[in-house]
């Protein structure tokens, strides 16, 4: 608070001397103890989002830093609706006159407390801490009802909610591009196994957090479950060195979607054609997974890689929507109706 | 985060409440911060406490504390800190989500992102945080009256909703007073009283075909509650007391619902459930999205329309 303060105070920075005659906690033991306390602080602000400039060449004795007002203090936040834009008071001295104007229209405001309600949430403590303060940054501008989240919307906390405290560790690694490693219990196979990745990123899928991340052992990018990780180790090695970067081809964006099981891991695409036989409320659902077929309005095609999961997926319509081509999706779809059906028939 | 730089966030967050009126108490502004008020005491008085200090140096912060209240005296920190990168990044993934579950909302998401990060000092180290979170709840547009629904509970309006139920081959109109919105198992889920039927109903929002605000306004009873329409955590609504209904998973997936609703295994990994039964239609799509993994053990007579629907698949019948 005390380096902030001074930096603030001094319109042209300050050297590290000058620091030490200001700032009490550097004016103990020898120079090279402050530099390092300083460096410590400067980082850990810096990381906090105070803009500290260094101005001149790094590491010499005239080396200032300073902290420009109006790189440091939000805007003035006005806001803008039907009736008119309400802007807040200013402060008339000091370096809040340097301040501009920043105005959001009251569905923004709306739009924001929704986003942030959604995000506190998603159960990464990380996250609801910075939408919290955010949101108290914004409020100071603005009448406490425009920063209200819409009423009534909930999510439920899946049974097997991902640990507060992983979340916390992963978002920490992902941040200085850590190494993990971690034990994860594989559904499918039903194995617990040690894994060793590299994070890329962490989706909020359909309620639940996904690791994404390169499984150097398989050479490709995997994603994990974070509810299903236990035992998770941050690699504490070179501190403050990334172990790896993300390369700019991998994009979060295009896996954080939700998509079918079907449509989902590494087999060879098959195109498959599916008549709807009935317009109901499950079909038109299902139909927005594929693309219409020109000319046959009730003619859906997908893209399929686990066929399983799409004679499954397709069963579940309950036989309003049957696969056209290619033959051995027909065929295999009519197999599990036929062991299903035989499941239910042989005499127990 | 470590501690020192969790309490000046935190201090950040509560000085420029200072440039408003020099004295406030110390209850209402934890209440409003968010935080207990001891926890505020004793970030202030780190602030006010400093025995420690060598004389000459300049105080930078006047704290006083007296009895519920508390004065602060500073030239600075009377505004808020700009957003940092981190929170911005939060504030991004919440736009996210919205917006992939209503695409009309994209038109109002993207330029307020873009204009969000005008309230960010870009810093060097920033890009370390880019692109790291991102998600989405449903399909995509699947939550197309979303928008709509929740303009509605914020006004407290009426809305006539185009429903489709999962057998009905054409949307019908009704007027529906909304009292909830709720995400369960890879769905919204509007919680409203139904005018038409007279009664609280649940309606999946990916089925609601269009929602339009009318006039009226309404009023949520007071006793109404989230808790009493959930079932498991599910949104659950009957107008009669339902069936119940009982499902035998086999071991080839039942670990998957052992998962979902932490309940127990058979002895031979199979996992047995029992359920409201109140959409036939519903509970044999349910089983047969299984295949032969999943079966019904009653009633016995659903259990039957499922034999039956599964001869016209495979072409046993007529």
């Amino acid at each position: 608070m005390d380096l902030v303060t001074t930096l603030l105070a001094k319109k042209y920075g300050a050297t590290l001397l000058e620091l030490r005659q200001a700032v009490p906690a550097y004016s103990r033991g020898s120079v090279e103890s402050s530099r390092r306390t300083f460096e410590r602080d400067k980082d850990e602000l810096r990381a906090l989002g105070v803009p500290i400039d260094t101005l001149g060449t790094l590491g010499k004795a005239d080396t200032r830093y300073a902290i420009q007002p109006d790189r440091f203090y939000l805007p003035y936040l006005g806001v803008v609706t039907p009736r008119g834009l309400a802007r807040p008071c200013r402060l008339d001295r000091f370096g809040y006159q340097a301040l501009q104007d920043f105005d959001l229209s009251d569905a923004d405001l709306a739009l924001l407390a929704d986003a942030a309600a959604r995000v506190a949430e998603c159960g990464d403590p990380t996250l609801t801490d910075d939408v919290a303060h955010a949101l108290r940054k914004l409020a100071v501008d603005v009448p406490p009802d425009a920063l209200a989240p819409t009423p009534g919307v909930t999510m439920a906390q899946p049974s097997a909610a991902a640990d507060p405290g992983l979340l916390r560790q992963l978002g920490e690694a992902l941040v200085a591009r850590k190494q993990v490693s971690f034990t994860y219990y594989g559904i499918e196979r039903d194995e617990t196994e040690q894994r060793v990745v590299l994070p890329y990123g962490l989706a909020f899928t359909s309620g639940h957090w996904y690791l994404h991340a390169l499984d150097p052992s398989r050479g490709a990018v995997r994603n994990f479950r974070v509810s299903r990780m236990q035992r998770l180790e941050v690699n504490k090695k070179n501190p403050g060195k990334h172990d790896y970067a993300i390369p700019e081809s991998f994009q979060l964006a295009e896996r954080a979607v939700p998509v079918p099981a079907w449509a989902l891991g590494e087999e060879a695409p098959v195109r498959v054609e599916v008549a709807f036989t009935r317009r109901t409320g499950a079909t038109r659902a299902a139909k927005g997974h594929g693309t219409a077929v020109r000319g046959a309005p009730d003619h859906v095609r997908y893209t399929v890689r686990r066929r399983e999961a799409f004679y499954r997926w397709l069963l579940g319509l309950g036989g309003d929507a049957v696969p056209l081509s290619p033959p051995d999706v027909v065929r295999g779809y009519r197999e599990l109706a036929a062991r299903t059906l035989a499941s239910l028939t042989v005499p127990a | 985060m470590s501690t020192a730089a969790a309490r000046f966030r935190r201090l950040l967050a509560v000085l420029p409440r200072f440039a408003e009126a020099p004295s406030q108490s110390l209850a209402a502004l934890a209440a409003e911060r968010g935080v207990a008020v001891l926890a505020l005491l004793e970030d202030l008085q780190a602030l006010a406490e400093r025995y420690d200090d060598p004389a000459g140096h300049v105080e930078s912060v006047a704290v006083f504390i007296d009895g519920d209240d508390v004065s602060v005296r500073t030239d600075h920190f009377r505004r808020p800190m700009r957003l940092s990168v981190a929170e911005l990044c939060a504030l991004e993934l919440g736009l996210a989500l919205l917006e992939r579950e209503a695409g009309e909302l994209a038109a109002a998401a993207a330029p307020l992102r873009r204009r969000l990060a005008e309230l960010i000092t870009r810093l060097p180290q920033d890009s370390a945080y880019d692109g790291l979170r991102d998600g989405a709840l449903t399909h995509s547009d699947h939550g197309r009256a979303l928008p709509r629904l929740r303009d509605a509970l914020r006004r407290r309006r009426v809305v006539t909703i185009a429903y489709e139920r999962a057998h009905d081959e054409a949307p019908h109109a009704r007027d529906v007073r909304p009292y909830a919105l709720h995400f369960s198992s890879g769905a919204w889920y509007l919680i409203a009283w139904c005018e038409k039927s007279e009664g609280l109903r649940l309606f999946r929002c990916d089925r609601i075909a269009e929602a339009e605000l009318t006039a009226r306004e309404h009023d949520v009873p007071d006793d109404y509650s989230l808790d009493a329409v959930l079932h498991n955590g599910t949104p659950f609504v009957s107008a009669t007391p339902p069936a119940p209904l009982v499902v035998r998973y086999g071991p080839g997936i039942a670990r998957w619902i052992a998962e979902r609703d932490r309940g127990p295994l058979e002895t031979d990994g199979s996992a047995v459930r029992t359920m409201p039964l109140a959409d036939r239609e519903w509970a044999i799509r349910h089983v047969l999205q299984y295949g032969p993994d999943a079966e019904i053990v009653s009633p016995a007579e659903l259990r039957e329309e499922v034999v039956e629907r599964l001869r016209g698949i495979v072409g046993e019948r007529g």
